[in-house]
């Protein structure tokens, strides 16, 4: 199963937020994988284990290598189509 | 009435992990989630009272004994622990009435909607707690619990104009269209804004060119929880005069507790999660036609390097402080890491390194003062609520990062009580002008980018 790693400033709030909203879509789509809430200070040590990065601050510019996509759509809940295939088109490569 | 009084008195008593759980399994209800994941998100809210409750008792036993050498050592008299902000956060969502303050916080935004007093439509219902944390310390100073709610719904207002007066800089500096940021530790800029029209008048200060992301990426390592966490329980020990092994001892106690309390801590959002949802989406719900900024929690900002590196630069300053400052009580310790002072800080500035590290030096200056002010009801409060025991080794705990807001709205509070009405009336006067300087030049950097 592949991973996702939600990031925010705390691993705390946004990111649980945001992750909770990213599961439930991918229940509603019957898609598969291990949605996580991270911190956002030791994504440079930790970016390695997961799949996707889901960024609640899209302007880091930090390069994690990995694939990145912007978490903010899952807060604010506009725009979540394009975010919502880019990580399917991930998931299933 | 007596068996009603019987039944709510039975509930509180038995603690927070029981009856703020109840709350949120009947509010998971209410928004129609399935009675399982209401019970789910129930019991994990119980599991992040007793994690918490756990991980604070395992830190301060492994950090009090060195605190104390420390004390006994060196003649600072640093009695009160900085648990940070995650055990403020806990003892909060155990205060009796905390449910009341998401009603409140969402009517007077919608209301204000409706009048178009703000545009800002704030989603973020986490950092409720950041009110419901001022309300039960102003209750429990002043026993005024009217003007503790009073000022919880001013200090909303205040939190949504200030989203409306940044928000063209956040998306700005951000890059995200649409959004604005509603968090209270925004109001820093207020009294910042005088400090600010100085700074930017000392010749030479923009010559002084810092890269922030690469010194965060020389840097970073040091932000991270469990690094610092080792290092500061290390540097604890070895100055009490701990001998190495001991030291090494004291270090991981340090570098678990910071590793672990934000791990506990985010299952309190993890309970809350469905029903932050559901209010988010009835909120949008009452505004479809119209274009609002939806109001977001800080991390957005968390692209900005000059937040990172400007905290990680500040942590030296935090040590000297906590020796220096006259009247300090507070061992830095959990907020080791005090971004609370660069995140408002930092749109100030406009993401320059230098200049946000020096408004987040002035700023730190009134959190140890702050922090020292409400220790004594801070740890009262956790006690009553039963969220953690006693203090050992230490007289009180505190949390470094909490908003200077918090004691101007203490003072307000004890002026309606008629109380302290000289320090209540300068309170007020220096605020207003302080905000009418902000308010001002907000609007002047709002219209530059727009």
């Amino acid at each position: 199963m592949k991973v996702i790693f939600v990031a925010c400033g705390s691993g705390v709030a946004s990111s649980e937020t945001a992750a909770y909203k990213l599961k439930k879509l991918l229940d509603e789509k019957k898609l598969k994988a291990d949605v996580k809430a991270v911190n956002f200070r030791s994504l440079k040590s930790i970016a390695s284990q997961c799949d996707i990065l889901v960024h609640i601050a899209p302007n880091d510019p930090t390069d994690y290598g990995v694939p990145t996509v912007n978490g903010v759509p899952f807060l604010t809940g506009i725009g979540l189509d394009p975010v919502m295939k880019e990580i399917e088109e991930l998931l299933e490569e | 009435m007596q068996a009603v009084k019987d039944v709510v008195l039975f509930i509180l008593d038995l603690g927070p992990a029981i009856f703020v759980g109840l709350i949120i399994f009947l509010l998971g209800l209410l928004v129609r989630a399935k009675p399982g994941k209401a019970f789910s998100a129930a019991i994990t809210l119980g599991v992040a009272f007793a994690g918490v409750g756990l991980v604070i008792g395992y830190l301060i036993g492994g950090i009090a004994p060195a605190g104390q050498a420390l004390v006994e050592r060196t003649g600072i008299e640093l009695t009160s622990l900085d648990f940070g902000w995650t055990a403020g956060a806990a003892i909060t969502w155990a205060w009796q009435y905390a449910a009341f303050m998401f009603p409140v916080q969402i009517v007077i935004n919608l209301v204000m909607l409706a009048f178009n007093w703000t545009n800002c439509l704030n989603v973020d219902l986490w950092n409720v707690w950041g009110k419901i944390f001022m309300a039960a310390l102003v209750t429990d100073m002043t026993g005024n619990v009217w003007a503790a709610w009073l000022l919880a719904g001013v200090w909303i207002v205040l939190e949504l104009k200030s989203a409306d007066l940044t928000e063209k800089q956040v998306q700005h500096y951000t890059g995200i269209p649409g959004i604005s940021v509603p968090h209270l530790i925004m109001l820093d800029n207020i009294i910042l804004t005088p400090v600010a029209w100085l700074v930017e008048r000392i010749p030479g200060l923009d010559k002084i060119k810092a890269d922030p992301q690469a010194l965060r990426e020389k840097l970073g390592i040091f932000g991270e929880n469990h690094i610092v966490g080792f290092l500061l329980g290390l540097l604890i020990a070895l100055i009490g005069g701990f001998g190495l092994k001991a030291a090494l001892g004291v270090a991981i106690v340090g570098a678990t507790g910071l590793t672990l309390m934000p791990k506990v801590a985010a299952m309190f959002m993890e309970a809350l999660a469905p029903i932050q949802e559901a209010t988010a989406e009835f909120m949008k719900a009452r505004f479809p036609n119209r274009t609002v900024s939806i109001g977001l929690d800080w991390p957005v900002l968390a692209g900005l390097p000059s937040l990172w590196t400007g905290a990680i630069l500040l942590i030296p300053v935090l040590l000297l402080f906590a020796v220096i400052l006259p009247g300090n009580a507070v061992l830095p310790f959990g907020s080791i890491l005090l971004i609370e002072s660069t995140i408002g800080t930092v749109i100030l500035a406009k993401n320059d390194v230098v200049k946000t590290w020096i408004y987040g030096v002035v700023i730190t200056i009134t959190r140890f003062f702050t922090a020292t002010a409400f220790a004594v009801s801070i740890t009262k409060l956790s006690q009553v609520t039963g969220v953690f025991t006693a203090p050992e080794g230490f007289e009180t705990y505190t949390w470094l990062g909490m908003s200077y807001m918090n004691w101007v709205m203490l003072k307000i509070a004890d002026l309606l009580s008629g109380r302290g009405i000289v320090v209540g009336l300068v309170v007020i006067v220096v605020m207003a002008a302080c905000t009418y300087m902000w308010w001002k030049e907000m609007q002047k950097r709002e219209a530059a980018l727009a």
